[in-house]
């Protein structure tokens, strides 16, 4: 695991008016007030990561940060998106019942696809009712050729939410009312 | 018309009372919601008390004591953003949240510059403003409307031009809920739940509505 701060110190910057906010200062002088807006809106992308006149200037009580779109510079843009739900797993293939979800209105397939298909991390969960996401699209990179890839990924819930736990009682109160 | 994407980024934010040195990569791979190499391979810049920021390929994480960002520009992992984040605080359950917002920021580039000047002479009329100013343009304009269902919130959109790319213009849906006192993380995971596709659906639409209006409009 790569960790790009070597220490991490508290400043103050005399420019600065004084708030209740503690400034981190790591070794490419990225600035972080501690304190954030209360907003719930996307990160602003058009503030730059190591501009410290303009965190002075504009004297907002909001953390400096560049969105991970400018930083990164990585977009993948998907041509097709299905949803899976494995039914059947075998030694080397597995089966699987697909959604659309870029054209919603197509019916659901069953499909069969290769195991090599998962990432090795992904396989010890490609059991019967996993879900998986399937993404075929264009990859771009500063400096890349534009590549196109396909990409699956088993979705990962450590826990039951209440509403998967509210459904699955609503379905057994079915059975047993059928039962009764 | 077929309008050309040329980005396409979700982020979930929440607003209460966080705990930043929880969020740490190894700590999602104990709990089973990152497999082991990406947490390995994790690009952490801080864990703290105070912040905890790390980054995967396809996630940027900014936890302050005050709020949670998770964030993507891949559009392929809509879905695995949504479970991250649901897993998260199906585990830390307890968290107080005041506020949230399930955003969208969809970038399109219109290839011409007198159609990205229209988009922006459209939504922003500048006839006024050229009697007191030379050449004004439009940088960034907000619009925040009343939500349709039952939460309190409201819905902000901006609508700016993206500088580092030619003739493209970035349409960001905030989705922003205000929650009751008391409200804990479970009450966002239920929320979060069942509103993200939606959420999602809605900013797309609105964003391609609004561009191809502002596009067959008469300069």
């Amino acid at each position: 695991m790569r960790n790009t701060y070597t220490a991490i110190q508290k400043e103050t910057l005399d420019t600065v008016e004084p708030q209740e906010t503690s400034v981190y200062l790591p070794v490419d002088d990225t600035r972080y007030d501690v304190e954030s807006p209360d907003e719930t809106t996307m990160p602003e992308p058009s503030l730059p990561t190591v501009d410290r006149d303009l965190a002075v200037k504009t004297k907002r009580r909001s953390f400096v940060v560049i969105s991970p779109a400018e930083e990164s510079g990585r977009v993948f843009l998907p041509l097709q998106q299905w949803e899976g739900v494995v039914v059947h797993v075998d030694e080397d293939e597995f089966t699987a019942i697909l959604t659309d979800k870029t054209h919603p209105g197509n019916p659901e397939e069953e499909v069969v696809l290769d195991r090599q298909e998962i990432p090795e991390d992904d396989q010890p969960l490609l059991q019967p009712g996993a879900v998986f996401y399937w993404s075929i699209g264009y990859e771009e990179e500063p400096g890349q050729p534009r590549r196109r890839v396909s990409q699956i990924r088993l979705r990962r819930l450590p826990k039951w939410t209440r509403r998967e736990l509210e459904e699955a009682e609503r379905k057994a109160m079915e059975f047993a009312d059928l039962f009764r | 018309m077929e309008l050309k994407k040329t980005g396409d980024s979700a982020s979930i934010v929440l607003v209460g009372s966080f705990n930043p040195q929880i969020f740490h990569p190894v700590w999602f791979r104990q709990v089973g919601l990152l497999p082991a190499t990406e947490a390995d391979n994790a690009e952490v810049e801080v864990v703290s008390p105070d912040v905890a920021i790390f980054r995967l390929k396809w996630l940027r994480l900014e936890v302050f004591r005050g709020r949670f960002i998770a964030h993507t520009t891949d559009a392929s992992q809509f879905g695995p953003l949504r479970d991250l984040v649901m897993g998260t605080f199906s585990l830390l359950e307890h968290t107080p949240i005041t506020m949230m917002g399930l955003n969208r920021g969809i970038q399109f580039d219109l290839q011409i510059e007198d159609k990205w000047h229209q988009v922006g002479h459209t939504l922003a009329p500048k006839e006024i403003w050229r009697h007191y100013l030379k050449e004004p343009g439009m940088q960034s304009l907000s619009i925040q409307a009343q939500r349709e269902d039952d939460y309190q919130g409201a819905i902000n959109v901006t609508v700016r031009p993206v500088m580092s790319k030619r003739y493209v213009v970035e349409v960001v849906t905030n989705n922003h809920y205000e929650l009751d006192q008391g409200t804990l993380a479970a009450d966002a995971v239920d929320i979060i739940e069942s509103c993200w596709e939606s959420a999602l659906d809605f900013a797309l639409a609105l964003s391609e509505g609004v561009i191809r209006e502002a596009l067959a409009s008469k300069p």
